[in-house]
């Protein structure tokens, strides 16, 4: 039996028999949830790309498929104790919702115009294993919009918070 | 990279290329299912905590842990689960007498119901977001008391689904 504190192996490690890990094992292929926003530079602002990236730990994208997550919005995220349930995003702030990339899979399948995240949405990536989410605004009347964007990929949620203004 | 019987590393491991492993590989930071039955007696209405850790009972440590992810923060597992008559049996169907009926209550007193928001008695795949524990807490009731019946609590998480065995309906 071989015991190590620390161990980097370059190649192919083969165990034939237990391999026992107190410490973490860092799989390149553990995935891991970022988010982005970018707007697209219109004056007043109309629009806005909410983007979940979905990555391995050296920030590749995985070998092995196409992630699928679960995401929603909330009022608060996964490091709060209560209210991270999905909640209704206002049609006055964000008239709505429809997928650049990536496709909705439940529970309304496709790219087209979804609920306003009031629902547990069900998703798969595109090849560069992103879903982009095409928010539009209501210019009437310089709307907002503050809450949590929650992830969830291989079991773990991950979430963020952000602001967007519409209009001037 | 050489062959061994056991491989024990009580540090890091950083592998760069694969990793094969002909037998176990216990990475403590694989969350495990564990269901409580915390009733010390046999009740028509019951909790049942559902705890996510790891194999040794620790929270998972899938924060996010490097700088280009942006800040590091708290990652909670995510479960479906549902409750049914056999191991791992199909969502049980709500009858609307005897002691065959389960309800749930609609929050859970540890947790979060992600969906359905509006909880019913509805034979239906259920999901929860646990607590900043890693755990959720559910009030299970049966419609009468009498003798216990047996039922399964079923969880799925990081692709893996796990049933437990529970009873319910005892004295009111």
């Amino acid at each position: 039996m071989s015991k190590f504190i620390e161990s980097e192996i370059y190649g192919n490690c083969d165990v034939n028999n237990k391999a026992t890990i107190n410490g973490k094992i860092y799989n390149d292929d553990i995935l891991y949830v970022s988010f982005s926003k970018i707007d697209n530079g219109d004056t007043p602002l109309m629009d806005i790309d909410l983007r979940i990236h979905v990555r391995r730990f050296d920030n590749t994208i995985t070998k092995s498929g196409y992630p699928m997550v679960h995401w929603w919005f909330a009022i608060s995220g996964s490091d709060a104790s209560t209210n991270q349930e999905p909640s209704q995003v206002d049609p006055n702030d964000i008239v709505n919702i429809t997928y650049d990339n990536g496709y909705e899979l439940d529970p309304t399948p496709g790219t087209s115009v979804i609920a306003s995240g009031t629902d547990l949405h069900t998703a798969i990536t595109d090849s560069a294993n992103d879903i982009i989410l095409h928010l539009l605004g209501d210019l009437a009347d310089d709307s907002s919009f503050t809450g949590y964007i929650n992830a969830m990929v291989q079991g773990i949620v991950y979430s963020e918070k952000f602001t967007i203004y519409f209009g001037v | 990279m050489g062959q061994f019987g056991n491989l024990d590393i009580f540090g890091n491991l950083d592998i760069k290329g694969n990793l094969s492993v002909r037998n176990n590989i216990i990475n403590n930071d694989i969350v495990d299912i564990r269901v409580v039955d915390e009733n010390t007696v046999l009740y028509q209405n019951i909790y049942l905590t559902v705890y996510i850790t790891t194999k040794d009972g620790r929270l998972s440590e899938s924060d996010r842990p490097v700088s280009w992810l942006g800040p590091k923060m708290k990652a909670r597992p995510l479960v479906h689960w549902w409750i049914s008559s056999t191991t791992l049996g199909a969502p049980i169907t709500i009858s609307p007498t005897g002691r065959n009926i389960i309800t749930f209550t609609s929050t859970p007193t540890e947790g979060t119901m992600l969906e359905p928001l509006t909880v019913t008695n509805a034979s239906i795949l259920r999901t929860s977001l646990t607590s900043t524990n890693h755990k959720f807490k559910i009030y299970i009731t049966s419609n009468e008391a009498g003798s216990p019946i047996t039922r399964y609590f079923n969880a799925w998480v990081q692709g893996i689904a796990k049933s437990v065995s529970f009873q319910i309906g005892g004295a009111s």
